[in-house]
């Protein structure tokens, strides 16, 4: 349930930034365009390895409650 | 260790990947001109290269061409290896109101930057002829490097890591496919825990392919989400999928919410290929091949491009594999701690 509801989440955002998406760029913004826009390989590349950890992270949680269930039912 | 092979390919794989992908440079090609508007008589602008040698050899040639007809640039000042200044006398009357620029040296080969300039206050003329001789041949160049493509620049180093994401993501949907189908023909406990895994997983992969992907369109295409056809297409399959654990969460009975799963999943599918793979054929998009093939076609990607992007393919989805086998694995072991009995 708890994935569910983060997963909501995160629609909700994603639709929210397509209805607000702003024309105008930010300073920060303006870094990633620098050095042939290099920077944006790097987000995309960070993007993905945080989140295969994080889903790691998750299933790793997942199993230590099911471990700690079966020591209890022994 | 020998029975592990593939999991040792994928990080192989992938080390061989995330190192080319960051370490080959990015060939030359034109970034910008300074003055984009050209009127009849003496113009000048600076052309501004990446990744160019234009200090190196010989000076390099300028070329100003819409299809046939061609106008040779005279080059003032190689102000240095990425800046040349270039003036043109612009004729009355010309073929087309908008021209790209080329630029031509021994070290670099043609580079190109399209629709580079607007003519203005020039008489238009199907008729007029060609102002000089056009550049013969293109320079081969065999370097082992990532082609230069405009407005994209760097980030078509993307291509190693947005893309396989959906790669990924198809593949593992397709075992969960396959399981609903087989669930179906044979009800069987395993089919349905292997369609719920692939399914977690290949959300995750859809999950990163959008993130990945509105990144890359903020910088390129200019808006974090652009209405194009398989973006939309891969929200709408999005959505869907998460339908499909809100429907698993929402029936108790065990065996009814394998049954009604695995329908729903089957569904699904077949609508996440057909929104991915069969509709932005029809329409016109920001992806590549539009109109026609939603994937590659021979101009999208060269040999070194092919060196580098097939091996992220195959490495990523054994990634996402073996990822989708311990979520089943996980599975299997609470099934069998709460239905001891008859796992």
């Amino acid at each position: 349930m708890k994935m569910l509801k983060s997963i909501g989440l995160l629609a909700v955002l994603m639709l929210t930034s397509v209805f607000a998406s702003a024309e105008t760029i930010s300073p920060l913004e303006e870094t990633m365009f620098s050095s042939g826009k290099m920077l944006v390989v790097m987000a995309v590349a960070a993007v993905i390895l945080i989140g295969i950890f994080v889903y790691l992270v998750i299933l790793d949680r997942k199993i230590k409650r099911l471990e700690n269930e079966a020591e209890a039912n022994n | 260790m020998l029975k592990n092979w593939w999991k040792v390919l994928a990080f192989l794989l992938l080390l061989y990947v995330i190192a080319a992908s960051f370490l080959v440079k990015l060939g030359p090609g034109l970034i910008a001109v300074d003055n984009t508007s050209f009127q009849p008589g003496q113009n000048e602008c600076i052309i501004v290269g990446y990744n160019t040698h234009f200090d190196a050899g010989q000076a390099p040639e300028v070329y100003f061409a819409h299809d046939s007809t061609y106008m040779c640039g005279a080059v003032e000042e190689v102000i240095a290896h990425d800046r040349i200044r270039v003036s043109l006398d612009l004729p009355e009357r010309v073929k087309s109101s908008v021209f790209n620029v080329y630029v031509r040296n021994t070290r670099d080969g043609t580079t190109m930057l399209p629709n580079a300039i607007y003519l203005e206050g020039v008489e238009l003329d199907a008729n007029a002829e060609g102002y000089c001789t056009p550049p013969v041949g293109k320079n081969l160049r065999l370097a082992f490097e990532i082609p230069f493509q405009p407005v994209i620049f760097e980030t078509i180093r993307n291509l190693m890591f947005h893309v396989p994401m959906w790669f990924t993501m198809f593949f593992i949907m397709l075992i969960g496919f396959i399981s609903s189908i087989k669930y179906l023909n044979k009800p069987k406990r395993e089919f349905d825990l292997r369609a719920e895994a692939a399914n977690r997983v290949g959300i995750t992969f859809a999950v990163l392919g959008l993130i990945t992907g509105s990144i890359w369109a903020r910088f390129t295409w200019g808006s974090w989400w652009v209405n194009d056809p398989q973006l939309n297409g891969a929200l709408v399959t999005f959505l869907i999928y998460v339908g499909y654990l809100v429907l698993r969460a929402g029936i108790d009975d065990e065996q009814k919410r394998a049954r009604v799963a695995a329908v729903f999943n089957i569904f699904a599918y077949v609508i996440l290929f057909i929104l991915l793979m069969i509709l932005p054929r029809f329409s016109e998009g920001l992806h590549p091949g539009k109109g026609g093939n939603p994937g590659f076609n021979s101009y999208d990607l060269d040999s070194s491009l092919r060196a580098i992007f097939y091996p992220a393919v195959l490495g990523w989805i054994l990634l996402g594999y073996w990822i989708y086998r311990l979520r089943l694995r996980m599975n299997r072991l609470e099934l069998k701690l709460y239905y001891d009995e008859d796992a």
